[in-house]
């Protein structure tokens, strides 16, 4: 047994003790400690991993890109959880479940992102999305609640329909389910290769939904909206995160690429979604509905490194590079959404942008933040997400792809528009109208705002130390 | 032997008729329902595939699909029951306050 299994291990240890704790007597700090705890001791361990040799496994891979994702994971799930107290606290619900499905969920995630057998990736997958079923329909006295966690468990049930057929017609053609074992073989199946296609397809599909990209968006915005605030917040960052991981994994595997129609569907969906993704956010009031949006449209900007593969690579920069572009455009985008909903957080009766009118005036740190963190979002110099797309765009200005890159210009400054239209709103004259003597700032509230920018400013100023670690890694 | 290809086409006919069954049945059990026909589709998928290469791994992948299904309808009947309680139908059209 090495040190590899350590954080899955100390979590699943967690999730009992808080079971057991759960079943003696309630009590919602002890819930909240045991929480906080196997979070910090999992991070500890991952901590440890860094930088040092990997190991491969039939069911698991631990290269030196997997801990430093997983904890980053953990970082965007302990972000959430110190805000979890007060939250839960204001919920009028049993408080001490959320913590044990947040503990499963994150599980569910660290093995996706380790996995390297469809079996792992299947089993991680299903422990985050029953999880999260739970969590999205977690005020169930709430119709809203009630809804999202009905449309919850039909579009990830559907999601994984789709994969796991894609899963058993690719063991159908080549007997293994093993991602090794997938990548070594060539065209020789035992079946035609249009079956090949249809079983990527299939997986594509399901992907798709678990990304919420175009043609399979429809419910996102509703989810976000209906789904408790920290869930809408996890089901942004933890599950997404996790799922793209796997899909980048697989994509490389055999030769995907090499099929035409493969890449068009991903080139379609990629530019369908920078489009439509932040032109639905532009008609959007409701500030939760757009940023489900702007995360269809930021996932429709990731998806052009999937691509990459497929075309010839010109000589000035290395063949890692792709790599450290994904992960830094995950990282920059991942903090400055945990940001967000962070911030969302703190002032809970804050739903559309008219509410927000005159912030700024009233509590100038909690606006400044959010103000920085919408610059981020949309990719303004000297924020942590210029630096992400800048990694972005210049890979693929290396491979010219210009359609791709065209359209990723044109969504930028339609989302543009929708961002600076909530600062506007904040540095506004107060109208009156809004009301914000019912927001109180609490000392974690505080620290974790400027921990926020200090953060989004400080590696979007400084980004040298950041991307010279995660270039270390990916050369790992 | 049946032919492999058999199997497949019977496979894909009965995910279809379970992703018919998901898109045109407004009714939560029948939606349910679907679902398990498109597992039960995949599983009789893998189970070919196993016998046809001769490896055990499709038979495990059945026995966690099954696991799944199980859970799956556990939760998502924890919903049902939930929501005839508060609409008194399980007409997933009346779920419609989310609008944007």
């Amino acid at each position: 047994m090495s040190l590899h299994y350590l954080p899955a291990i100390v979590l699943i240890i967690t999730v009992l003790l808080s079971l057991t704790s759960l079943s003696l007597k309630r009590h919602h700090g002890i819930a909240y400690l045991i929480c906080g705890g196997g979070l910090l001791l999992t991070m500890l361990s991952l901590f440890m991993q860094i930088g040092k040799t990997g190991t491969t496994s039939e069911l698991f891979v631990f290269d030196a890109i997997t801990p430093f994702l997983s904890l980053i994971l953990l970082i965007v799930v302990s972000m959430i959880w110190v805000q979890l107290y007060q939250w839960l606290e204001a919920l009028d619900e049993r408080k001490e479940e959320y913590y044990l499905l947040l503990l499963l969920a994150t599980l569910g995630s660290l093995i996706m992102v380790a996995s390297n057998h469809f079996t792992s990736f299947f089993l991680g997958l299903e422990l985050m999305s029953l999880s999260f079923v739970g969590l999205v329909a977690y005020s169930g006295r709430e119709f809203k609640g009630q809804e999202a966690g009905v449309k919850y468990l039909i579009l990830s049930a559907v999601a994984s329909a789709l994969m796991l057929m894609g899963m058993a017609i690719l063991y159908l053609q080549y007997g293994t389910l093993s991602f090794n074992d997938l990548s070594m073989q060539g065209a020789s199946g035992t079946l035609p290769s249009w079956v090949t296609v249809t079983g990527i397809i299939f997986i594509l599909g399901g992907m798709f939904f678990k990304l919420s990209l175009v043609p399979c968006h429809l419910w996102v915005a509703d989810l976000f909206e209906g789904a408790p605030l920290a869930t809408s917040a996890l089901l942004a960052t933890l599950s997404k995160l996790a799922a793209f991981v796997v899909l980048w994994r697989i994509f490389s595997l055999g030769e995907w690429h090499t099929h035409a129609v493969i890449v068009d569907i991903v080139a379609a969906v990629a530019i369908a979604s920078m489009l439509v993704g932040n032109f639905l956010g532009l008609l959007q009031n409701n500030l939760l509905r757009l940023l489900a949006y702007s995360s269809i449209a930021h996932f429709g900007y990731l998806l052009i490194i999937l691509l990459l593969a497929a075309s010839p690579t010109t000589a000035f920069l290395t063949s890692t590079f792709s790599t450290e572009a994904v992960v830094f455009y995950l990282v920059a985008y991942l903090f400055t959404l945990v940001g967000v909903f962070s911030v969302l957080m703190q002032m809970p009766q804050i739903k559309t942008q008219q509410d927000l009118t005159g912030l700024f005036w009233h509590k100038p740190t909690l606006a400044i933040t959010l103000a920085l963190l919408m610059l981020s979002l949309a990719g303004i110099p000297l924020t942590i997400g210029f630096m992400g797309k800048f990694y972005l765009v210049m890979t693929a200005v290396n491979h010219q792809m210009w359609w791709l890159l065209s359209a990723l210009v044109i969504g930028s400054v339609i989302g543009l528009f929708y961002y600076l239209r909530v600062i506007m709103m904040m540095i506004k004259a107060p109208d009156g109208e809004s009301d914000f003597s019912g927001l109180t700032m609490t000392t974690n509230g505080q620290l974790l705002n400027y921990l926020i920018i200090f953060l989004v400013i400080g590696f979007g100023t400084f980004p040298a130390a950041f991307s010279q670690l995660i270039e270390t890694l990916s050369r790992g | 032997m049946i032919s492999i290809h058999w199997l497949l086409f019977l496979s894909l006919a009965l995910f279809s008729i379970g992703v018919y069954g998901v898109v045109a049945r407004r009714n939560l059990l029948f939606i349910l329902l679907s679902l398990e026909i498109m597992l039960n589709a995949v599983v009789l998928l893998f189970i070919a595939g196993s016998s046809f290469h001769g490896n055990p791994d499709g038979q495990i992948m059945y026995l966690l699909i099954l696991t799944l299904a199980a859970s799956e309808v556990a939760v998502g009947l924890g919903l049902v029951i939930h929501m005839y309680r508060q609409h008194h139908t399980l007409d997933v059209d009346k779920l419609s306050q989310l609008r944007g």
